[in-house]
């Protein structure tokens, strides 16, 4: 395997006097939101977020993109602005075209910029790079995720206590440690309250895929799946259930609109929590490049609302167990395969999946 | 009132419509897709002025024009040749997959130096690509089997295997992610600077890499075979009227399989460019469908292969500025691609009034007839 691990967390606290540097040279003067209130010793902030599919995907991005509005009203000397759509194949010439612009921080959002951003920041010390869902770290660029297997276990809990044939189908992404580690919380969630439940997978190789999206649901249900969760950044595979007549729950963003009568609730992200903090300490100056790994209790991984038909049972059971891991009472992972197991090892090394969830993770 | 449409192919194009067309029709699908910049409050000249001007004069606009158009051209060829004997390569996608594939595999298990380890790569993607695109052709040839629908259909089978490749055997790099192993740096096209003479003075050469070389190298084989040989005549020949041909003695099989077999290593070229001069690793969905926009290059270039490479690099301007656009004013990403579809519409709408005259006659007699000869028609 190639010289990735090498790269991980070698970050040290350098970082400070670089994002202040760029804050300060570039920006002045052309921005209309400098007189207005907030912190006002540093100067306006120029950010800018890239997404690889267009932030009307109901999913992954349209969370980022809420969230990067909810930060732009939040701060009068902020100023953002979005590419979307961008392929990872192009995104080093979009980095690049930001950076040599007066953008002092770049949000780059799906696991396939972290070669392409890692380059650029190489070639662009003075501009802060932040990295979702990667492993690659250097002094101006961190990596930022949260703890989604947290309100996943929750969900498949919920997932474990409405399926009558003790079958639930996931329609997964890629074969990756981010994507399996999600299959295997909502297991052990569903698990923990009903020993039987199984899991099926079928693997999409998309983020975002509607139409495969939807037979693959299809295909689940036929199989005697009565229970449809997603790792999409769509709500495709959702509706496909709702139609079906099945239960289901989705993720990244609040899906209730396609879940109808038969919607459970979905792990969702909100990322005004990571991205508020990140841009103040840009804005103070404090910027130091970290690994953000967020569980629940910072507000960035979470649960959407209950769909109309919920029992109580139900979300008795998932606010108990909320409250244990807000509380830091409950592992996940423990009594599972992967009790003990490094953050390291948890967030990019997981290839296998835990009892219960049929086949093999593809390798 | 009778309208007769009447075309007429034209023998000769003037002068001024072969080349105002291409300019005019191109301004004319920016003013349409111009509309929707001003409903988004876009000034469309500046939108314009960044997609055009500033990617074709800053330095940087110009280096990842010319990066974006080694595959372009590449693949442009892979499908022009094939168009010159009367076929269509719909699957130059997959032959680039299938070269991206074997000179990767070449890249991260084969231990030699730069000067051995390249040429193997490109040997193994040429042999590769040809052999995916020699299927449709061979069946063609032999069986008269619809080339258009095998390619297409092959690219398919190409993206499964690449699938199954970057997540089984070819998988590297930490945590089960479809990828390659990164490449080393006997692996990687050095950047042009290196090896041109006088390369380090000239400042597009620092991040080109040299696999715009192999392209140009791919352009003049591509001109010299079809102008100066007896093979390129073949190929036009054929291309032209095929009985014909085989009256003349000449092979269909034999040009048939050339054109794919060249076609086809010259995809692969740009698919193992791509990934050896810019990406650094084979990463899934690496390449956004050069193959396909290789086939409007084709038809905007199929007189030569001079003008496929003045095609493909428009394309990658198109791309390029296209996402400069995005980046500058925010707009969606959709926008942009509507305007370079528009451009891509209205230009090869434009070919079909190049290459034919068209005639309007409004037949006034129809108004003088009695009524019933037109409009009481008893034959139905």
């Amino acid at each position: 395997t190639g010289g990735d691990t090498g790269d991980t967390d070698d970050t040290e606290a350098s970082e400070t006097t670089a994002s202040e540097g760029t804050t300060s040279g570039t920006t002045t003067g052309d921005v209309e939101t400098t007189d207005g209130g907030g912190p006002s010793e540093g100067e306006t902030v120029n950010a800018a977020w890239v997404y690889i599919s267009e932030i009307g995907d109901l999913g992954w991005s349209w969370a980022h993109d809420q969230a990067r509005q909810a930060v732009d009203e939040q701060y009068d000397w902020l100023e953002t602005e979005y590419t979307e759509a961008v392929a990872p194949s192009d995104s080093e010439r979009v980095f690049e075209q930001y950076a040599q612009g007066d953008v002092d921080v770049i949000f780059g959002t799906t696991f396939g910029y972290q070669d392409p951003m890692y380059a650029v920041a190489e070639d662009y010390p003075d501009t802060v790079f932040e990295h979702a869902t990667g492993y690659r770290t250097r002094e101006n660029m961190g990596r930022y995720m949260g703890r989604i297997y947290e309100p996943r276990y929750l969900a498949g809990q919920a997932t474990g206590m409405v399926t009558e044939n003790n079958t639930i189908g996931y329609v997964a992404a890629f074969p990756i440690p981010e994507v399996v580690r999600s299959i295997n919380a909502m297991a052990l969630g569903a698990r923990s309250v009903n020993p039987e439940a199984t899991f099926k997978v079928r693997w999409v190789n998309a983020w975002f895929d509607p139409p495969t999206a939807r037979e693959a649901a299809n295909a689940l249900i036929d199989e005697g799946c009565d229970v449809i969760a997603q790792e999409q950044d769509s709500p495709a595979a959702v509706r496909a259930a709702s139609d079906a007549g099945v239960w289901t729950s989705g993720y990244n963003a609040p899906m209730g609109q396609f879940g109808g009568e038969n919607y459970l609730i979905s792990p969702i992200w909100d990322w005004t929590e990571f991205y508020g903090p990140t841009l103040e300490s840009l804005h103070e100056g404090s910027w130091e490049a970290d690994a953000f790994w967020g569980g629940m209790e910072t507000g960035v991984p979470m649960l959407d609302e209950w769909g109309p038909n919920v029992s109580q049972e139900v979300k008795d059971q998932v606010a108990a167990t909320e409250e244990q891991i807000l509380n830091d009472e409950l592992d996940v992972w423990a009594g599972s395969a992967f009790e003990g197991e490094s953050d390291e090892f948890l967030f990019q090394e997981m290839s296998s999946f835990v009892e219960g969830v049929e086949g093999e993770v593809p390798s | 009132m009778n309208v007769e449409l009447q075309l007429d192919p034209r023998r000769t194009v003037p002068a001024w419509l072969a080349y105002g067309t291409p300019v005019l029709t191109v301004l004319a699908a920016l003013a349409v897709g111009g509309v929707a910049l001003v409903a988004l409050n876009v000034d469309p000249v500046d939108a314009y002025g960044v997609m055009f001007v500033e990617t074709l004069t800053s330095q940087f606009g110009l280096t990842e024009v010319l990066v974006r158009a080694v595959p372009l051209i590449l693949a442009g060829l892979a499908v022009y040749l094939p168009l010159k004997a009367g076929l269509f390569n719909i699957g130059a996608e997959g032959q680039l997959l299938l070269g991206a594939l074997a000179g990767t595999w070449v890249a991260v298990n084969v231990s030699l130096p730069a000067v051995a380890l390249l040429p193997l790569m490109f040997l193994a993607a040429c042999v590769a690509g040809a052999f995916w695109a020699g299927i449709p052709a061979w069946l063609r040839a032999k069986w008269d089997v619809n080339e258009i629908i095998t390619s297409l259909l092959l690219t398919f089978v190409a993206q499964e295997l690449q699938s199954y490749l970057l997540r089984g055997p070819m998988q590297g790099g930490t945590g089960n992610f479809p990828q390659s192993a990164r490449f080393s740096d006997a692996a990687t096209l050095p950047p042009l600077a290196g090896l041109v003479p006088g390369g380090e003075s000239i400042p597009l050469f620092a991040d080109v890499h040299a696999g715009l070389l192999v392209a140009v190298a791919a352009v003049v084989a591509t001109y010299v075979v079809m102008t100066k040989t007896r093979l390129g005549f073949e190929v036009t020949f054929v291309g032209s009227n095929d009985e014909a041909a085989r009256q003349a003695g000449m092979s269909r099989h034999t040009v048939y399989l050339f054109v794919f077999l060249l076609g086809g290593a010259f995809a692969a070229l740009g698919g193992i460019a791509e990934i050896a001069g810019s990406q650094g690793r084979f990463r899934a969905a690496f390449a956004p469908g050069y193959g396909f926009t290789a086939i409007p290059i084709a038809l905007l270039g199929r007189n030569s292969a001079v003008k496929v490479t003045l095609a493909g690099l428009f394309f990658a301007v198109l791309f390029v500025g296209g996402s400069s656009v995005e980046v500058a004013f925010g707009v969606p990403a959709a926008l942009v691609e509507i305007i370079q579809a528009l451009v891509i519409l209205f230009l090869i709408t434009s070919e079909f009034f190049k290459r034919y005259r068209v005639g309007i006659a409004f037949d006034r007699r129809g108004n003088d007839a009695p009524a019933d000869a037109t409009g009481g028609d008893a034959r139905w």
